[in-house]
């Protein structure tokens, strides 16, 4: 049985005006709750990090809001340029699906300078995925709050913060579609319900002092700090993002639903996998999904040419209902209409 | 039914893409709308523009059409538009620009019908850039929040703007594109973030589709000011025919080849693979129109109505397909060719 067990969170709307100054501390944030403190990239197979990271998330009319908090002995950055390779810096990432099929999300980094990098992802990179850089997140907030030094390692920080602001409008490629004329789609906000695949990263270089300057130790991989673990060091596998459920309910109230698609998306994804892996090995799908999955934790049906697939699975919601729900070569996913 | 089809046939057949031979210059053309630099006599002018269903359709009433040149840095391209009556009113960028007279350009750099870019331009040099992952009949999206960062225009308008009470003779326009601008098709393409790509340009011989668009709007003259006439669709004028008023067809756009070559040296190569993507392109729309009456995906060439495409083989799913054609290039050799539902093109590797 597959392993599909992303982190929730149940986003209230955000009752008051924030701050974007990079600190937490306006009335608005102090009922959201926060997240699980970040985990490894890989999950339980790794040791909790060092330094505590977490993060909070509101949304209003306008905008999506999202709060972390990272707990930083040494706070440094050097990367001025928007765009720039913002992880070659300990950074805070942001990764939005809201459509939740693995195709066209967003990715977001910012360092502690408050430097962004923004871009717009057609599919995940194993999928062959572009990167689309010279996308903008039109109209986005950010800032940043060193509770210590910046690039001064004679003393030792408590952390750095960072405010995010998200305007709705900003992010429309996976939502609205423009019309046949290609006119721009207009402006939307969620719904009560509406559930968005979200996932936070950080990275954390591990560092030596140099004199007065805290530079990377050379040859050392960065650690990935994450909200809802990958299980292996991928930030681009968007079915292991955390699900961010949009709620009018007062912070307290109201309850997360669950996705009722999700054992449908475990099995699917592990079918997925497992036809990849082949295909690796033998340079070809194989004929049928029983010689590469066994004993799939539900029973799918799978259909190739020589370079595509769709496998099919039903699913019984708790209401009773059926649903087919399918995953294509290129990760896909989408609910087959019955 | 088969006279639709017997239509449907001289729409898509009726035209082949136009073919341009783009020559690199030692001086870079200044940008400032004007074609007067040394370096543009160089490059031929493209046959003017007709309409966009092409032969169907009577010609333009005014005059369009473009050069093209490059070198390390950028493409540059350079249109003239006759026109009488130069207006324009819009002035922020990524307006919908076609709502006003404007001058289009269309990129697919890889000829994969998939990832192209959209630039328009009106006479007021106000720019909306764009970059479709897919073609709006493929589901798109349009990615409206993507730009060309350092891409330079200029307009020069031969006459005045926004005045009624002269006649203009029309507006010239000049576009130099970056090279790295157009990063989502660097040649090494990253794997991940942390292997940006190198920058590049174009090699000896690189073939890319292109198309240019003017659309054209019937104005008149209300209140000493320049008015569309309501109700009336627009003017579509291209470089290379589309046979539909969808500009959204890459596989029907022109081909543009780079050389270093002098103009005496060079000649245009022709696309050997052109042949195998028109009929593979030709069972893509029969197996769309295929689909809406029947359901579901034609199993073969000959069910989706196709009888000249002999050695096509045909894959399907429910919900996907593949076409592939082996097609004998000039030099002998054999090439396998494939089309997916969603209109992408690529040569399959043995």
């Amino acid at each position: 049985m597959s392993v599909l067990n992303p982190r929730r969170y149940l986003c209230h709307r955000a009752t008051t005006p924030i701050r974007l100054d990079g600190r937490l501390d306006d009335p608005a944030w102090r009922d959201a709750p926060w997240t699980e403190d970040f985990v490894d990239i890989e999950g339980d197979a790794k040791p909790l990090p060092r330094h505590r990271t977490r993060a909070k998330m509101l949304w209003d009319d306008d905008f999506f809001y999202i709060g972390a908090e990272l707990e930083e002995p040494n706070v440094w950055a050097t990367l001025t340029e928007h765009d720039s390779i913002i992880f070659l810096d300990n950074d805070f990432e942001v990764f939005l699906d809201p459509d939740s099929d693995n195709h066209l999300y967003y990715e977001l980094e910012v360092n502690a300078l408050n430097t962004t990098w923004d871009l717009l992802l057609n599919r995940p990179y194993k999928d062959g995925g572009t990167p689309i850089s010279h996308w903008e997140m039109k109209g986005v907030r950010t800032a940043v709050f060193v509770d210590g030094t910046l690039n001064n390692p004679l003393d030792t920080d408590r952390g750095w913060s960072v405010e995010i602001a998200i305007p709705w409008s900003a992010i429309m490629e996976s939502k609205e579609r423009p019309d046949a004329l290609g006119r721009p789609p207009t402006p939307w906000k969620p719904d009560e319900g509406t559930t968005w695949r979200v996932n936070f990263s950080r990275v954390e270089w591990d560092v030596e002092v140099e004199g007065v300057r805290i530079r990377k130790v050379p040859n050392r991989p960065e650690h990935n700090w994450v909200w809802s673990p990958q299980e292996v060091i991928d930030m681009h596998r968007p079915e292991h993002w955390g699900y961010v459920q949009f709620t009018h309910a007062e912070p307290g109230q109201g309850a997360f639903v669950d996705d009722p698609s999700r054992p449908a998306r475990a099995a699917l994804h592990e079918a997925y996998y497992a036809l990849h892996e082949h295909r690796r090995i033998h340079g070809a799908w194989p004929d049928s999904l029983r010689e590469v999955l066994p004993n799939p934790g539900l029973p799918m049906r799978l259909h190739t040419t020589p370079s595509l697939f769709e496998v099919h699975c039903d699913c019984e919601y708790e209401d009773g209902s059926v649903h087919r729900w399918a995953i294509r070569q290129d990760a896909l996913v989408w609910e087959v209409p019955l | 039914m088969i006279a639709t089809l017997a239509l449907a046939w001289l729409g898509t057949a009726a035209s082949e893409p136009r073919e341009y031979l783009c020559f690199r210059t030692d001086t870079a053309p200044t940008i400032d709308g004007n074609l007067s630099d040394a370096a543009w006599s160089r490059a031929p002018w493209s046959e003017e523009f007709v309409d966009i269903e092409g032969d169907r359709r009577p010609k333009p009433r005014f005059r369009t059409r473009v050069k093209m040149l490059w070198d390390d840095r950028c493409l540059y391209i350079g249109a003239d538009l006759e026109e009488p009556h130069v207006w324009a009113t819009l002035t922020r960028r990524d307006s919908v620009i076609f709502e006003d007279n404007d001058f289009e350009v269309f990129l697919d750099p890889d000829g994969d019908n998939h990832r192209y870019y959209e630039l328009e331009l009106n006479a007021n040099n106000t720019l909306w850039d764009l970059l479709l992952v897919k073609p709006y009949r493929d589901g798109g999206p349009a990615v409206f929040h993507w730009d060309f960062r350092r891409i330079r225009t200029a307009v020069h308008v031969d006459g005045t703007l926004n005045d009624p009470a002269d006649t203009d003779r029309g507006w010239t326009l000049e576009i130099a594109i970056p090279w790295n601008d157009l990063y989502e098709h660097q040649r090494q393409l990253p794997q991940d973030d942390a292997n940006p790509p190198t920058p590049w340009r174009p090699q000896e011989g690189a073939t890319w589709r292109v198309n240019f668009s003017r659309v054209e709007w019937d104005a008149t003259v209300r209140n000493g000011r320049y008015a569309k006439v309501p109700g009336r669709p627009e003017h579509n004028w291209v470089w290379s025919p589309q046979g539909v008023i969808d500009m959204h067809r890459p596989e029907k756009w022109g081909y543009v080849q780079f050389t270093s070559k002098s103009p005496v040296e060079a000649t245009f190569v022709p696309d050997p693979s052109k042949q195998a993507r028109q009929a593979l392109m030709r069972f893509y729309e029969l197996s769309h129109e295929f689909r809406k009456r029947h359901g579901r995906w034609p199993r073969s060439a000959r069910e989706a109505g196709l009888r000249d495409a002999r050695g096509l083989r045909v894959f399907i799913t429910p919900s996907l397909f593949e076409a592939q054609l082996e097609t004998r290039y000039p030099d002998g050799s054999t090439h396998i060719w494939a089309v997916t539902q969603d209109s992408r093109l690529f040569e399959v590797l043995r």
